[in-house]
């Protein structure tokens, strides 16, 4: 909310040399943040002085009426002006040559019209003080003399505050409420503008028929009533000015009081010409099917939730956000129905909410407005408007009050020093309760109108902390109990990143969020679980509505804005979790929070939240080893890839998998493996399909490799093996193969066959040639057989063997070579 | 707090969302560091301890810190923890670091704890906030982007 220093003084005994600072040091200590101060004084810069007007002189011959004016600032000066809103003898703002106005506007003596204009005589506009350029700005007569200065007649000595309030402080919406506050930081007086005058209540008659239907939306409802005013009458310039540093545009008289009592008060209030509305009011929600077309001139669908306030043809106002076209005050509107109300906040929120209509008062509403602030606002109302519009005040007032008094809370007078480990004594707990506004009868506290935030025990007890000061807080560290450490999981992706990152490996962090056809541009197909993704209800981006099923997508996003700016030699990784959606029919219940919720509920809920299984993935392009003086350099391809999936499983510690050959989009068929874990593919790693490289525009043979880490099991406890000490028997032996056979599973059979003596088995040749025989090869490995307890024979060594090479022949069709 | 029982002392880094868009100071997709104690007689003094260590483990034992009254519905009293940023590219002023309060009884109620016999702090500090403080980053979309450049200057600090 923005608000000038100089209304808040009318309320805040205030220093009088309290700068800028020191104003935001104070609202810090209470929790008010001061987004933004404006110092109006520096906005214009250089003399700004008060003329009189002693000659006009009207230029003849010219397009538009120019008048070239004799004006006293101390001196006469010539200045040429093209407003014609003023006469001779009027007080008018004078920037002399020298000064420069907002938006960098310098103001020099220079030749225009055939004179010259020895000065500027000022707009509102010009002096960025409020939208009028309609014409000069013409003071009140005997406010000034001629060459006093103008700054402090326009405004413009004020600071400004913008000052930011959290949605508990509704009371803080408005001048009272900061003042309050800053009275509170400061020490000083404060004078509640609500209590400044009294307020007339009900009369039996009210001066027009209302009916309130529903009391729980609508629990006061009061209204008065002036009729005859001067419908041309303008609002006041001080009015205008504050209306205008606060963003509300000035409108009509009528209307302008209703805002500048919401901004002064915080009470919302509503202007209705009482001749346009058709019989008696009546307050009640809105009937399913209802329109009503708002100010803002949309005509709105209304929701039986809403509140309305209806009259002979219907709803006329959506209440508490925005009023109705049909009874809004018009130019010629001589009757005003001043309306002040207190509404539901729940209600108000929901309604705004639906409307999408995020009003000044809703804004008021939804967070608190107090509800005994509507007699006061009335009064304050028909006196401004009688005051500055004439007219006739109805003497009756309406006020139809089911207003429940906020019921007293039990708050144990040591609670906020056990909240904040400072010993309040009792009595100072009760002094700032009660500077609050708060009734203190021993524990009992109840709290003031203006405050439905405080409700538990420990609302009251932050009270105490903030006003006696967070600052005077000590810091104690606690001592916390022996911890368990990381979890084996935890352990696991710490000891995976390092390990990456120890092989070459840039870690990046993605967004999470993906396009629909990033999962098209790597070929994945329809039926694939990676295209069960999950779709966000409101995403940052109408363009990457998904959350990633894979870590690839944006992985390979960040490969190629690294590339474009000319990097070339990349190796990057990234860990994190993807989505996969549960597709769990229904909806999850609804849990309340008095409780602790059964386990069934939690259970339930839990089924509707996405899987989120944690991946890593790698990506290489480029150089691997890098060329040089040494040589040439080695590329980065596939087996690069699988390198990556075996750091990771290492680190892992994932004592047994699988490499096997695999098939799976966006990988190239052929250059792709597979990684088995217990007989279940974890993930996938080697080159990227030539097409997919060709849609993401990365190089040719960009590779990559993603593994599923919650889908690898967690290191059991390692049996300690039996070290033998007795020499091994190394036997080598070559098998002729189909070439398309994949070693790994030759070795595999090899060590299924070979039994408890073998200890390693190791390819170390791959040959093909002619003699061999078409699409054969021969894999010659190298076997480690060893005894726990003896040195083995030569037989016995050679059984081992044959009965490994018999598995592979019975397995692959194997022939030993030169067997 | 549905899953354990008191007392609870737990530091949790993860990743958070909000609708801001992305420039020089903010991010929409962040980190931070959470912390929970739930535990019989923990006030705001323990809370702002913590913190205060935290802040000179990340920064130094020069680390000037303060805290602002502020409004978060799962903690009463509720406040936003500051740091002292000297190297500002605005000059020297107090930053936001995180949110923080004493849990608010009714979410210990919502978990089944008991809040006559307990009592609990929490807090979330901005991890991108941490490194732009620490390492005098200036611009938050460098972290975001993923550059190399970036990224390869921090070593293997963990």
């Amino acid at each position: 909310m923005r608000v000038p220093v100089s209304w808040l003084r009318e309320y805040v005994d205030l220093p009088a040399d309290l700068d800028a600072d020191a104003l935001e040091k104070a609202f810090v200590r209470v929790g008010l943040e001061v987004e933004e101060i404006h110092d109006l004084s520096s906005t214009v810069d250089g003399p700004l002085l008060v003329g009189r007007v002693l000659e006009i002189e009207e230029l003849a011959g010219l397009k538009k009426p120019i008048r070239y004016c004799q004006v006293d600032v101390g001196t006469t000066r010539g200045i040429i002006c093209g407003a014609r809103n003023f006469a001779v003898g009027d007080l008018v703002v004078v920037a002399l040559p020298g000064t420069v106005l907002p938006g960098g506007f310098a103001i020099a003596a220079r030749k225009t019209y055939g004179h010259v204009s020895d000065g500027m005589i000022c707009s509102a506009r010009e002096l960025g003080i409020g939208d009028d350029h309609s014409g000069i700005i013409v003071l009140p007569p005997d406010s000034a003399q001629p060459g006093d200065p103008a700054r402090p007649l326009v405004g413009l000595d004020d600071i400004v505050l913008d000052v930011e309030i959290t949605p508990d402080r509704g009371y803080c919406l408005s001048v009272r409420g900061i003042a309050r506050e800053l009275a509170y930081a400061l020490g000083v007086d404060f004078r509640d503008p609500a209590l400044a005058l009294a307020a007339p209540g009900a009369t039996k008659e009210p001066p027009y028929p209302v009916t309130v239907e529903d009391p729980v939306g609508c629990d006061r409802f009061a209204a008065r009533l002036v009729r005859g005013i001067d419908p041309a009458a303008p609002s006041p310039t001080w009015m205008r000015r504050r209306l205008t540093v606060a963003g509300i545009r000035s409108i009509s008289l009528a209307v302008d009081i209703t805002n500048y009592l919401m901004l002064e008060l915080g009470q919302p209030m509503h202007a209705f010409d009482p001749n346009r509305l058709s019989g008696p009011l009546v307050v009640r929600r809105a009937r399913p099917g209802e329109r009503l077309t708002t100010l803002d001139g949309v005509a709105r669908a209304l929701d039986p939730e809403d509140m309305v306030i209806c009259d002979g043809t219907g709803p006329i106002s959506l209440a508490a956000v925005m009023g109705g076209e049909s009874s809004e005050m018009l130019p010629g509107s001589v009757d005003v129905l001043f309306e002040a109300a207190h509404w539901d906040p729940v209600m108000v929120s929901r309604t705004a909410r639906r409307h999408r209509l995020l009003s000044e008062a809703a804004k008021r509403w939804e967070r608190g407005v107090d509800p005994q602030t509507a007699l006061v606002a009335l009064e304050k109302a028909v006196r401004l408007l009688t005051t500055h519009a004439g007219g006739e005040l109805d003497p009756r007032i309406l006020d139809l009050d089911n207003v429940v008094p906020p019921a007293p809370v039990r708050v144990p007078a040591d609670l906020p020093s056990r909240v904040a480990g400072v010993p309040y004594p009792p009595e100072r707990v009760a002094e700032i309760l009660t500077a609050i506004g708060c009734t203190v009868a021993g524990a009992e506290v109840t709290p003031p109108s203006w405050r439905p935030d405080l409700v538990q025990p420990a609302d009251f007890a932050e009270e105490v902390v903030r006003l006696d000061g967070y600052d005077k807080v000590p810091s104690v560290l606690p001592v916390a109990p022996p911890g368990n450490g990381l979890t084996p999981a935890q352990r696991r992706k710490r000891g995976v990143g390092r390990a990456l990152a120890e092989n070459g490996y840039v870690e990046v962090l993605s967004y999470p969020f993906v396009n629909p056809a990033a999962l098209d541009a790597l070929g994945i197909p329809a039926d694939d679980p990676r295209r069960t993704t999950v779709r966000l209800a409101n995403p940052l981006s109408d363009e990457e509505p998904l959350l990633r099923s894979t870590l690839l997508p944006p992985l390979l996003q960040t490969l190629r804005r690294n590339l474009g700016r000319g990097q070339r030699d990349l190796a990057l990784y990234e860990l994190g979790s993807v989505f996969r959606a549960t597709g769990a029919p229904g909806r999850p219940p609804l849990m309340g929070v008095d409780a602790r919720p059964d386990e069934a509920d939690l259970l339930a809920a839990q089924r509707f939240v996405p899987d989120q299984p944690w991946h890593v993935a790698a990506v290489l392009v480029g150089e691997v080893e890098p060329a040089g003086w040494w040589g040439v350099g080695r590329s980065a391809g596939w087996a690069d890839a699988v390198q990556a999936a075996r750091i990771v499983l290492s680190a892992a510690g994932v004592p047994g998998y699988e490499v096997r050959a695999g098939a799976n989009p966006p990988w190239h068929p052929g250059r792709c493996a597979q990684i088995v874990v217990g007989g279940r593919i974890v993930g996938y790693a080697g080159e990227l399909h030539p097409a997919v490289c060709t849609a993401l525009e990365l190089p040719r043979r960009t590779s990559a490799m993603e593994l599923d880490l919650d889908a690898l099991p967690l290191p059991e406890v390692v049996r300690a093996p039996r070290i033998s000490g007795y020499p091994p028997a190394l036997i080598d032996v070559a098998l002729v193969v189909d070439a398309g056979t994949p070693a790994a599973q030759v070795e595999s059979a090899l060590v299924d066959g070979a039994g408890e003596l073998l200890e390693a088995v190791r390819l170390f040749d791959v040959y093909a040639s002619d003699q061999l025989g078409t699409g054969r090869r021969s894999l010659a490995y190298k076997l480690t057989f060893r005894a726990p307890d003896r040195t083995l024979t030569v037989e016995e060594a050679l059984a081992a063997r044959d009965a490994a090479v018999a598995v592979a022949a019975e397995r692959f069709g194997a022939m030993l070579r030169g067997a | 707090m549905l899953r354990r029982t008191p007392p609870i002392y737990v530091v949790a880094p993860g990743r958070t969302y909000r609708t801001d868009e992305l420039d020089a100071t903010h991010t929409p997709v962040f980190h931070q560091v959470e912390g929970l104690v739930v535990d019989r007689g923990i006030t705001m003094a323990h809370l702002r301890g913590t913190l205060d260590h935290f802040a000179k483990a990340m920064f130094g034992e020069s680390a000037r810190t303060r805290w602002r009254p502020h409004y978060f519905p799962f903690t009463e009293p509720s406040a936003e923890f500051d740091v002292w940023f000297p190297q500002h590219r605005d000059g020297p002023r107090w930053v936001e670091w995180g949110g923080c309060g004493m849990v608010n009884p009714r979410v210990l109620i919502a978990c089944g704890i008991d809040p006559d016999e307990y009592s609990g702090f929490a807090f979330g500090m901005g991890i991108e906030r941490t490194l732009q403080f620490r390492h005098e980053a200036g611009d938050m979309r460098d972290m975001v982007e993923g550059d190399v450049r970036f990224t390869r200057a921090f070593g293997m600090e963990v």
